[in-house]
């Protein structure tokens, strides 16, 4: 579980004043939800991922996370980009304290990176560096998911994989996921919240959120 | 167990007091030893030199400066002490001392990335990279050691003052060097400020000129430094009887600690503003 409660983030902008991204936010986010988050650009979606995840503090409020979760993923966070695909996951494995070489192995069985596992992630694709984040995180398995770019799912026939995973062996993990594009949301997520001026809505329904994003 | 707390780094099972507290300690040190070895791989996965250039680097310019000063004869000679390897004592610490503490911020800034993975902290970042220079200026005064043994026959006068020396001389820092890097972390300009301090600093650290070649009232406005005692205590090792030197070592314990604790607290303190 991740608890907000009274959570308020702004960032001091020179000779404006606070720019707020969250005020006064309160959340639940449970084991086996599946919460998209939508928001335009600039709406605070990354930071609001690296408040779960922990990255960053909010000026006010507490964030609890009684689960292990991701960090945010997105192109070329988390990694180094002048490691390879190999040497990063042995990277993660050990700050994560997982077997080296196991993690390596499923990284490489996932991700489909082939010879490019042994070539410095800065050399790699978009794509193929949201298929190493994706495996890594997934090889990691922790109990929540935050996707922080929706095209960290990579192209079509990965996103069935990862969509496949996440309704079999990931069933019970949670996954947010924030973006821009309401079909993103609509092929991974069960329920949706919108981020707007700093106000975090819950919607029950899907169509419901999306109906509103898109009336913003 | 808030986000805004600093204990975060906690196991799945909650554990209370002592437990946790080791946990914490063995959780770091996989954390560092994870940054040591990718900092390995980084350093050699660019160029072969990489790595040799860690401990070329502090050699070059302390044996440039050594032979500088001993061609020109500037300075104090002192009988039975070349001047060459008094040079090359006295400027490696310093050089070393400087680098740390002129680097710390960048370490801080270029690393932030890492902070995204939830169990690497702020202070294991800084702590892994000055580990590695650790290594390296004890690696090259160990060299000079065995050389000036080898080829000039003296033997160091005594080899625990000298590693003494050189580890309070990290210690102070290291503790240094996380004032610095919170304190650019929080203000642009004290980074700007710390290049030409820490230059500034060299006629105050006593690093170059023996304490016992001065005239007394200089030499107790330096010993209030204790940086100069650290120098005066690693001199003291190499030469010994040759080279009288002054230095307590308690005075730079109590020095370390503070400097220790202030550089913790103020990193913790600038870790909720850091803006990624």
């Amino acid at each position: 579980m991740i608890l907000l409660s009274g959570v308020s983030k702004f960032y001091e902008v020179r000779g404006k004043g606070k720019r707020w991204i969250l005020r006064d936010a309160t959340a639940v986010i449970r084991p086996g939800d599946r919460l998209g988050i939508l928001g335009r650009n600039g709406s605070g979606k990354s930071t609001l991922m690296r408040l779960l995840g922990g990255v960053e503090y909010p000026n006010q409020g507490r964030i609890e996370r009684r689960m292990s979760v991701s960090w945010p993923l997105a192109h070329g966070i988390g990694v180094h980009g002048s490691l390879t695909g190999a040497d990063n996951a042995r990277f993660v494995a050990r700050i994560y304290e997982r077997p080296v070489e196991e993690l390596v192995e499923a990284v490489n069985d996932f991700a489909e990176l082939g010879d490019y596992m042994n070539m410095p992630v800065s050399t790699y694709s978009a794509g193929m560096m949201s298929r190493l984040l994706l495996g890594l995180s997934l090889a990691m398995d922790f109990d929540c998911y935050l996707i922080d770019e929706a095209t960290s799912v990579g192209d079509q026939r990965f996103m069935e994989r990862t969509q496949h995973i996440l309704e079999t062996k990931l069933r019970s993990r949670a996954l947010v996921m924030v973006s821009h594009q309401p079909w993103h949301v609509r092929t991974f997520c069960q329920t949706a919240a919108i981020l707007h001026e700093g106000r975090l809505t819950f919607f029950e329904e899907l169509d419901e959120a999306i109906a509103t994003y898109e009336a913003l | 167990m808030s986000a805004t707390g600093w204990q975060f780094r906690r196991g799945d099972d909650s554990q209370n007091g002592m437990p946790r507290t080791l946990e914490g300690f063995r959780r770091q040190g996989k954390v560092i030893h994870a940054l040591l070895m990718r900092e390995m791989q980084t350093r050699f996965g660019r160029n072969q030199l990489g790595f040799l250039w860690l401990f070329l680097e502090p050699l070059l310019l302390a044996g440039a400066i050594a032979t500088l000063k001993s061609t020109f004869d500037f300075g104090h000679s002192i009988p039975g002490v070349s001047m060459f390897v008094f040079a090359l004592v006295s400027y490696l610490p310093y050089f070393t001392f400087r680098a740390i503490i002129s680097r710390a911020p960048g370490t801080l800034r270029s690393n932030m990335t890492l902070l995204y993975h939830s169990r690497i902290k702020l202070l294991d970042v800084v702590l892994a990279r000055h580990a590695l220079e650790m290594t390296a200026v004890v690696t090259v005064m160990a060299l000079i050691v065995v050389g000036v043994w080898i080829w000039a026959d003296q033997p160091p006068s005594d080899i625990p003052i000298l590693l003494t020396g050189i580890i309070l001389l990290f210690l102070l820092a290291h503790g240094l060097g996380l004032l610095a890097a919170a304190a650019s972390a929080r203000w642009e300009i004290a980074e700007r400020l710390i290049h030409p301090l820490v230059y500034l600093s060299l006629p105050l650290s006593g690093a170059l000129v023996p304490l016992m070649a001065m005239d007394p009232i200089v030499r107790n406005m330096l010993l209030l430094n204790p940086q100069a005692h650290i120098h005066e205590m690693v001199r003291e090792g190499f030469f010994g009887e040759a080279l009288p030197s002054f230095y307590s070592t308690g005075f730079v314990l109590f020095w370390v600690a503070v400097v220790n604790l202030l550089g913790l607290a103020a990193l913790r303190a600038v870790r909720p503003k850091l803006e990624f």
